[in-house]
């Protein structure tokens, strides 16, 4: 057999370079959108905001509102969104040892589009750090559901790989029909279809800083806790019983995986909703460049991921103006086409 | 029954604009005494009955005599039975259809979502089902048992007026149909004529703001575009492609309307008020709402086909220019907001007649000063 | 010392009914420091779960099992696993890997939470990789290995967690006959370098015997035979254990018993095995 000796790039040359293409990224869509704003003018605005400079305005007060209070939470949301789904992808595709893993894997996606629905439908009108009803019942109902799927597969002390994604199958579809269900008992839900559906597909929805810092939080401490897992996770790619042998608590790990999975996915979706694709594509990506040990597949999963979708997010401001289209259709076509490529370049049989 | 309520204005235009509304009234009536190209609905026979009426989707059906058992799918068309009097004749509507209030009392009340129960319609046997937006697999079915039905779906103003018109004639109303059609056209005329060389401010008119970072707004097909052009403002989402879409906060500031339009503040979800619409990021630098123009409505009357959209009409045009409609005092300007009282469950109560009156009057009294 | 020792281990699997006889009943071993232990006997006789019991992977639902004289479950998984180290027959090999990455997952019990492998990590590595003799593989997938070159990187894995237990399930299953012989000698060459306590389930009988200090004979869960391979490879026992006539006979060129199969005869009818 001939012999594939490609070398890796070392792993802190990914990570450097990713971020630089991160900071790119971001540079690039908070300078573009469906409203035109001159880079240099962004760029005095920015100076006489952040570091006290005083250069004569030579834009309109909107175009500052819009950059600063608009257009910046966006981006920074699609980036923290993009890296929590990632994050959730690489810990769900390492624990269930399956390539087709993604963050809604475990009853997620039916969860939170249960959640949502009822916020929709009681109207109830209080915000928490700026979060309306609906994301702060998604993030619970995305919550609710992975505990009972966890717990519907638990058998004995453990809960088995392959239960786990069969009941979470199971419990997102059943949330998922509950959720059409409650739209044709519900008249008012009815007036408000195309907007619950709208959120399903997935729209970064950031009005507040605020929002963005609890989130930024959640995800901070959700993704360290990840990595700190690293070697588990390595571990567990060589199945359960070897990943005991090697010293791992296997079951205590895999429910601690569990929730900081479901902490990554539900703060995703409180941010954005269900934005689909992105958390089984970054992955994959990254896998080809890093290779598969967490201690560098994690961190830089999460920078692709949140580069990726920043870029997506800009397309849906950006490419029909001024309709904005929803970002999960333009993940799926961006992402869609190059992940195909890459498996056909692969040409290795694709086991993970 | 004429409506006797007039835009008049301190000055001998009014003369002028009397006769004009007189001349205009003469020639409608005569249009719609002849037949024409621009009206596929109504397509009259020299005696009334029997009445072939062809509905919007070509389907033609022919009536013996009016329609005693009506049955109505969209809240639009159940108003406009009822304002051509013959709301006793609706044996089911839809769950939708709460105006006028007698409405809520007729039952059955059918679920259009996601398609209607043809077999309970089939079991009312109805002489007539009119229909806007159903599937027109469902309504071939009814009408394979043998029951006429009629989708109207007028898009405009005066496709509405044609659709009440074509109404009266199936339902024996005529007359009624065609008072209320010379009033809400010569309502109408009067309102273009009044804003006719206003300033045209620049409008931004929201329909759901669940997401106040995209919400959904007007565009300039449909209703609410075609209301906002001739009331006398510029629709800052005139390059829409539909009558709806969803377009980011961005694009609002920059354009910058003068006036807020908000038709989702009465809606059941996320409801929205000028003071939740001024904390937005961003929008304080918004003319509107700098100046405090933003002003909550019912969006009933700005999207339901039916003889209310020249109230919507006017309270519009009355928003977007208080000038040229009687300068109204502070008191009225909040009878205006206020007195539709917008509840959350999405109830509203119009104008009462006595405020109308009251308003009128003060009107009255300015005029003969 | 003895390295490892069972005592009077009865186990059973959660959920099978209590009917059914349990899969192990009453098993005693030991296996010292540079001693090789082979575990044989026919399909479902308890081999792999007896294994299973030696590593700590399954609580024994009576007797013990003591590493050093210390009781198994006493310990954590991480600690166990510093001391005790298993190869398995096969298993989910991760896409992408490479040997050296696939073998420095053997320092799992020595990782450390916020900093990476050690100076020491790395050596032990190297030397595992050496040990097993792949060290020129160090910088191929292990996707794309050879089943022999696989194996030996599975051993080198077990190998740098630097434990003085090896517990390998079938460790020939899948090679050919040159790799059989290679491998077994390979082992054995460690286990009296390293004074390492070997433990395997073997299915060939005659590597058995040839590579083997002690062999134990298990038949449904029970204990048969313990001994050398000359006192437990007997013609009456095997025939008891596997209903499988043979013929024992002296090694031509080593002093252990050379076993030989006699098919039965009765190419038509099929009889239950036992």
């Amino acid at each position: 057999m001939a012999a594939r000796a490609a070398r890796r790039p070392p792993g802190p040359l990914v990570l450097g370079g990713l971020s630089v293409l991160l900071v790119a990224s971001l540079l690039f869509a908070a300078a573009f959108g469906a409203v035109q704003l001159r880079p240099d003018d962004l760029v005095r605005m920015t100076l006489n905001h952040l570091f006290g400079a005083r250069f004569e305005p030579t834009w309109r007060p909107q175009d500052e509102a819009i950059f600063f209070a608009i257009r910046l939470p966006r981006v920074a949301g699609a980036a923290i969104v993009g890296a929590a789904l990632a994050s959730a992808g690489v810990l769900f595709q390492g624990l269930l040892r399956n390539p087709l893993a993604d963050p809604y894997a475990l009853g997620v996606s039916g969860g939170a589009a249960l959640g949502g629905a009822l916020g929709f439908l009681l109207s109830l009108s209080f915000t928490f750090l700026g979060f309306s009803p609906v994301p702060i019942l998604a993030f619970a109902g995305a919550l609710i559901a992975m505990s009972l799927v966890y717990t519907l597969a638990r058998v004995g002390g453990r809960a088995p790989i392959v239960t786990l994604l069969l009941a979470g199958f199971a419990v997102s579809a059943i949330m998922g029909y509950a959720v059409s269900f409650l739209l044709i008992l519900n008249d008012r839900l009815q007036l408000n279809l195309p907007r619950v559906y709208g959120w399903l597909l997935g729209g970064i929805s950031v009005t507040q800083w605020s929002q963005l810092g609890l989130a930024l939080i959640m995800v901070g401490v959700a993704l360290g806790g990840g990595w700190l897992l690293r070697h588990s996770l390595d571990a567990l790619s060589l199945g359960e019983e070897s990943a005991q042998q090697l010293g791992i608590a296997v079951e205590s790990d895999k429910r601690l995986v569990i929730v900081l999975g479901s902490i990554l996915t539900g703060a995703a979706v409180a941010l954005g909703g269900l934005i689909g694709f992105v958390g089984l594509f970054a992955p994959h990506v990254t896998r080809t460049i890093v290779g598969p040990r967490h201690t560098w597949l994690l961190p830089a999963a999460a920078l692709v991921g949140a580069a990726f979708l920043v870029l997506a997010d800009l397309l849906a401001r950006a490419i029909l103006p001024p309709t904005e289209v929803p970002v999960g259709i333009l993940t799926a076509f961006v992402g869609g086409p190059f992940f195909l490529w890459l498996l056909r370049r692969e040409r290795r049989e694709y086991r993970l | 029954m004429r409506s006797s309520r007039s835009f008049r204005k301190i000055s001998p235009m009014c003369c002028a604009l009397r006769v004009a509304r007189s001349a205009l009234c003469c020639a409608l009536v005569a249009l719609l005494l002849f037949p024409t190209q621009a009206a596929p609905v109504a397509r009259a026979q020299p005696s009334p009955f029997p009445l072939t009426l062809t509905d919007d989707s070509g389907i033609s059906a022919t009536f013996a005599a009016p329609p005693l058992r009506i049955v109505t799918l969209n809240p639009g068309l159940t108003e406009i039975t009822f304002a051509l009097g013959a709301g006793s004749r609706l044996i089911a509507v839809d769950t939708y259809s709460e105006f006028p209030p007698e409405a809520k009392s007729v039952q059955p009340r059918l679920t259009t979502y996601p398609s209607p129960s043809v077999e309970t319609i089939v079991g009312l046997k109805p002489d007539v089902v009119l229909s806007l937006a159903e599937r027109d697999e469902d309504l071939a079915q009814i009408r394979r048992q043998g029951i006429p039905v009629l989708k109207l779906f007028p898009k405009d103003f005066d496709a509405t007026v044609h659709t009440i018109q074509a109404l009266g004639k199936l339902y024996g109303a005529s007359d009624a149909a065609d008072a209320i059609a010379a009033d809400m056209l010569d309502r109408r005329d009067a309102v273009i004529a009044a804003v006719a060389d206003a300033p045209r401010p620049r409008v931004y008119e929201e329909l759901d703001a669940s997401e106040p970072d995209k919400p959904f707004v007007a565009g300039p097909k449909g209703f609410y575009g075609e209301l906002i052009d001739l009331a006398g403002g510029t629709n800052i989402f005139g390059d829409l492609p539909g009558d709806v879409g969803q377009v980011g906060a961005e694009t609002i500031v920059q354009r910058d309307p003068e006036v807020i339009i908000l038709t989702d503040a009465d809606l059941p979800f996320n409801p929205q008020t000028p003071e939740m619409v001024a904390a937005r990021p961003g929008w304080d630098v918004v003319t509107a709402v700098a100046n405090d123009a933003i002003y909550p409505v019912s969006g009933q009357l700005y999207s339901t086909p039916g003889p209310r959209l020249i109230q919507g009409l006017e309270d519009l045009a009355r928003l977007l220019h208080p000038d040229r409609f009687n300068s109204l005092s502070l008191w009225e300007r909040a009878g205006v907001r206020g007195g539709y009282e917008i509840k959350r469950l999405g109830r509203y109560a119009p104008l009462t007649r006595a405020a109308r009156g009251l308003i009128h009057s003060q009107r009255e009294r300015r005029i003969s000063l | 010392m003895t390295a490892l020792e069972l005592r009077g281990i009865e186990a059973t699997y959660p959920g099978r009914s209590s009917s059914l006889k349990p899969v192990l009943a009453n098993v005693d071993l030991q296996v010292g420091p540079g001693e090789m232990l082979a575990l044989i006997g026919p399909n479902g006789s308890g081999k792999t779960t007896l294994l299973r019991v030696a590593s700590g992977g399954l609580q024994p639902s009576a007797g013990t099992a003591l590493l050093d004289g210390r009781d198994l479950t006493a310990l954590t998984a991480r600690e166990r696993a510093r001391h005790i180290a298993v190869v398995p027959q096969d298993g989910p090999i991760p896409n992408g890997l490479f040997v050296r990455e696939m073998v420095s997952l053997g320092r799992t019990p020595y990782s450390r939470l916020l900093l990476g492998p050690t100076l020491h990590d790395r050596q032990a590595v190297t030397w595992a990789l050496e040990a097993a003799g792949v060290e020129n593989l160090a910088e191929r997938f292990v996707d794309e290995l050879s089943g022999g070159e696989r194996q030996r990187v599975i051993l080198a894995r077990a190998l740098a967690q630097q434990a003085r237990v090896l517990l390998l399930d079938e460790p020939t299953a899948n090679l050919d006959l040159h790799h059989q012989v290679a491998m077994l000698e390979l082992v054995r060459g460690l286990c009296r370098e390293r004074g390492l306590a070997v433990l395997t389930a073997v299915h060939d009988l005659q590597l058995a015997a040839l590579f083997y200090d002690r062999v134990a004979l298990l038949s449904a869960g029970q204990l048969v035979s313990q001994g050398s391979p000359e006192a437990v490879l007997t013609a009456p026992l095997l025939l008891e254990a596997f209903g499988q006539r043979v013929v024992l006979s002296a090694h031509p060129t080593h002093g252990v018993p050379l076993v030989a199969l006699v098919p039965n005869g009765n190419a038509r009818r099929l009889t239950a095995s036992g």
